[in-house]
């Protein structure tokens, strides 16, 4: 087991004590007590946020106040009183980012900045990579963003060189895959994606899947967004804890 | 015997009132091909892969009974908005050449393309957890003394092994190799909840209000719902852990249950199962 382990389980000890928390946010609760720093709020780091994502605040979002008192004191983005944290969700705007906050933290990770193709979208990321074996390539991947459950459709010795991001949903493996030798999906149902490629693959082209977990496309940019928070929040210190990759794979 | 005749038989055998879909969706029924074409022989499988059809075609048969559609897509026909993507228009199918070697494949070779997948589901024996139960070899371990398979899920009490063992164990039987797993590999485990296909959280909920389950066993996930919460069943001690198998290997075995099935009142042409296998390999097992 890992850290990841320890973190939740001092979640449940929270939990247990009166508290309900976002899932997806539980290994908040690793974070440390700390005292009370003058009267920074939740409320306010938000609205610093909202002044400098740099795109217009969108209605609705996901982006909300999930749980915890929004005026109570901040002692750590990370808030912990009498058993309570502010669970505060960033998804739509820090993804809204140009460029994109997610796929800043994912490109610094894996240093493929300089690989990246213009013409992004939001919803598909292009690089030109020097020429590697699928097999190499994908334990490339599972050490730098320290994944535990990488899955591959595609023969190990194929030569990639073009290889994208293509999200989670068929429409964009569709979009990627005909120009690119190699497209990732952070969790795809694999009746979509899987399904494409290997029949892509059967039709006689020479391509390939990387399946990743969700986590190991997205973990790297909350990374980048504790960094992006230390520039306009000084009073209280800001940390970035990886959630990891949930499962593991059967040897 | 007509595609038609085929439906016809179908619908009068399944032994439940036939149930349509939503219009927007897809239906089960025959999703390509026309009603009047002449049934050579009959091949069930989990998905319509090239690989499938190019079998099915050598071995003289035309018509392919599955669970997935022929173009990667469940549609909307599942009410889950974001976790799994809209089926992709016409217009991008007919144009991405995946789909178009695929179409191309099937008229060229008068394919029927028929789904069947919710009235099978919805037979008083449930095909599909049966056919899983058969292949991993769990019968005997079942609490329930019935097998009657009258659910989607079914419990089973095993000798104590570790939730490691337990997942070799599975990936030995249904011969696969991208076995995912959460929890402690050390962790001692006797009772499992198995159930096939995606698992959603309220389903898993339900699983574990049977006492003394260890271990949930399912295809696959949604990984934001599923994952944090069985990480926080282990940590809380609620439950030892999740064993996803892989959507294929979950739902292939009750493929073969539905062509056991038609071979009992379709006897004018062969049926076969043929398996669309695993997609994946991984990084331990190159």
């Amino acid at each position: 087991m890992n850290e990841n382990t320890i973190s939740r389980r001092r979640f449940c000890q929270l939990a247990a004590g009166g508290l309900a928390l976002a899932p997806s946010l539980a290994s908040a609760a690793s974070a440390f007590q700390q005292p009370t720093a003058g009267r920074l709020t939740a409320r306010e780091v938000v609205r610093r946020i909202r002044r400098e994502v740099g795109v217009p605040w969108r209605t609705p979002t996901a982006d909300e106040f999930k749980v915890g008192d929004p005026d109570a004191p901040i002692t750590g983005i990370k808030y912990i009183q009498d058993n309570k944290l502010v669970v505060w969700r960033f998804h739509d705007h820090w993804h809204a980012r140009r460029p994109d906050g997610i796929f800043t933290g994912w490109n610094r990770v894996m240093g493929w900045d300089k690989y990246a193709v213009p013409g992004a979208t939001p919803m598909s990321h292009e690089y030109a990579i020097p020429e590697t074996r699928l097999e190499d390539l994908a334990k490339e991947l599972q050490t730098k963003l320290k994944m535990t459950s990488l899955r591959i459709v595609g023969d190990p010795e194929l030569k990639v060189t073009r290889v994208g991001s293509a999200g989670h949903y068929i429409g964009q493996c569709m979009a990627l895959l005909p120009r690119l030798d190699a497209i990732m999906v952070f969790e795809c149902r694999e009746w979509e994606g899987a399904e494409y490629v290997r029949d892509a693959i059967a039709s006689g082209q020479k391509k390939a899947l990387l399946q990743m977990p969700h986590e190991g496309g997205e973990e790297m940019g909350m990374d980048e967004c504790a960094q992006w928070l230390q520039t306009f929040v000084s009073e209280v210190p800001v940390k970035f804890i990886p959630s990891g990759d949930p499962f593991w794979l059967v040897a | 015997m007509t595609g038609q005749d085929l439906m016809e038989r179908i619908e009068k055998n399944v032994g439940v009132p036939w149930q349509s879909q939503r219009p927007d969706g897809f239906p089960d029924g025959i999703h390509i091909g026309k009603p009047e074409t002449a049934v050579t022989g009959i091949v069930t499988t989990y998905a319509p892969s090239v690989a499938v059809l190019e079998r099915a075609v050598a071995a003289g048969k035309n018509t392919i009974i599955c669970r997935e559609t022929p173009f990667y897509s469940r549609g909307e026909r599942l009410p889950i908005a974001y976790r799994n993507a809209p089926a992709p228009p016409k217009e991008v199918t007919d144009k991405d050449p995946v789909c178009r070697f695929k179409q191309d494949f099937i008229t060229q070779n008068n394919l029927l393309i028929i789904r069947f997948v919710d009235n099978w589901d919805a037979r008083a024996t449930n095909g599909q957890l049966r056919g899983l139960v058969r292949a991993l070899g769990w019968e005997q371990f079942s609490t329930n003394r019935k097998n009657d398979y009258s659910t989607s899920s079914g419990f089973f009490q095993f000798p104590v092994t570790s939730l490691a063992g337990l997942a070799r164990n599975i990936s030995e039987k249904l011969k696969i190799h991208g076995v995912r797993v959460i929890g402690n590999p050390q962790s001692s485990v006797q009772k499992v909840a198995l159930t096939y296909g995606l698992l959603l959280v309220p389903h898993a909920e339900r699983m574990l209000r049977e006492p003394g389950i260890d271990v949930v066993v399912a295809g696959d996930a949604v990984e934001w719902e599923a994952g944090p919460y069985f990480q926080d069943l282990v940590a809380a001690g609620r439950a030892k852990g999740l064993v996803l198998v892989g959507n294929e290997a979950s739902e292939e075995p009750g493929c073969g249950e539905v062509a056991a099935w038609l071979k009992t009142f379709v006897t004018e042409v062969p049926v076969d199962w043929i398996p669309a296998g695993e997609p994946f390999w991984t990084l331990r097992t190159a």
